[in-house]
Order: C-alpha cells, then structure tokens, then sequence
C-alpha cells in the first residue's frame, strides 16, 4: 500500500509586522516585538530567518537592538551615527534540535569576516520565545523597530 | 488608541521592560515611554519620532 506523505521543507513565515514598535524617554531595555518559535518546527537540520528594518535618531549616542531568544542575546546590533538599518539573522541547526551556528557578525549577512565560528545550544524542541529589543543610551533619543518578518525552513 | 501596562523582568541582561499583555492585531503603532506601552489603532494620529 501506498502512503503519501506531505513535507513541507520550504520557507514558512512566521510572524510578520509592518506596525512600527519604538521606545523614548528610557534608558531601560524594552521588548519591541516577541514570537513563539513552536517546539520541533525547525527540525534537526532547520534555519530560522529573522529578517528587520530598524529607525533611530540619528546622533552619536548608542542605541542597541537586541535579538534573543529565550531571554539570551544571540545578536546585538549597536548604532550610533546612522537612522536606518536592515539586517538579517539566520540560525541554523546542526544535526540537532539543541545545537545550532549562526555567522558571528552583526554586520555581515553575506560575505566574510574574521569572527570566529559560534555553536548555541537552544533547545528547540520546545516552544521559545524569540525577542527583539531596544535600548537607548540617553533616553531623549528614539528607536523603532520598523518591520520584521521571521520565517523558519524546516528540514 | 489604547495603553498596555509594562512588566519588568530579568533575564542574561539585566532587568527589562516587556507588555503585559500581547500587542492587539489592529496596531498601526506601538511606542513605549518607560511606563507604559501606547498602542495606536487606525484613525489614531501617529506620532513622529526622530
């Protein structure tokens, strides 16, 4: 007998927002938008895509985005000097659902850097709670955390 | 518009603000003053930050 069986191992969204998240008048880390990544989506081989868009006042003071996962900062974007940002985050499991690398770089996406290789080791088998944050040096400045898209390829 | 009461948590950082409750779907903005979350709906007037 036949049994067919539907994989799904293509780009799946997530979340997604357009809604403009910002913080002002703290010094105070603050969560701008959270998303349950669902326990076993990726799979052992899997990659989360976190894909954003980000606005600050444009001046010397450092404003910092956080993206963590389980209350843990994977990856700190500071700026300071600029307004906009795009970045893009990709997590990538390795074989199992508790091991994962990521390029150690908060200013490469693609390409290369002398960073050394980073291993994780978020359980991913259960729900997590992934996180975005933002948190000025002088709070009369602001930062917004314009759009973000996560998507997970499972496999 | 609408408010959200914050809630301060700790984690590997330190303590941070987070929403008490979920964002409501029909958001067109959100903006946080280190007391509370103001959402804006549509027809509300967006502020500017710069």
């Amino acid at each position: 007998m036949l049994r067919a069986q539907a994989t799904r191992n293509g780009p799946i969204t997530l979340a997604q927002s357009g809604v403009a998240s910002s913080v002002t008048g703290t010094t105070a880390e603050t969560t701008l938008a959270s998303v349950t990544i669902p326990g076993g989506m990726m799979g052992v081989n899997g990659v989360l895509r976190v894909t954003f868009l980000t606005n600050n006042t444009n001046n010397v003071n450092s404003k910092t985005f956080r993206l963590k996962i389980g209350g843990v900062t994977v990856m700190p974007y500071t700026y300071g000097g600029s307004a906009q940002a795009q970045q893009m985050f990709i997590l990538r499991n390795r074989g199992a659902q508790n091991v994962q690398t990521f390029l150690n770089s908060n200013a490469v996406v693609f390409g290369t850097t002398t960073a050394t290789t980073v291993n994780t080791n978020f359980d991913m088998s259960v729900d997590q709670v992934l996180s975005i944050t933002g948190q000025l040096a002088v709070g009369t400045d602001s930062m917004t955390l314009e759009s973000y898209t996560v998507e997970v390829l499972p496999a | 518009m609408k408010t959200i009461a914050i809630v301060t948590t700790a984690d590997a950082d330190g303590e941070h603000i987070a929403p008490a409750a979920p964002f409501p779907a029909n958001a067109i903005a959100i903006q946080c003053d280190g007391t509370k979350y103001t959402v804006y709906e549509p027809g509300d007037t967006v502020p500017v930050l710069s």
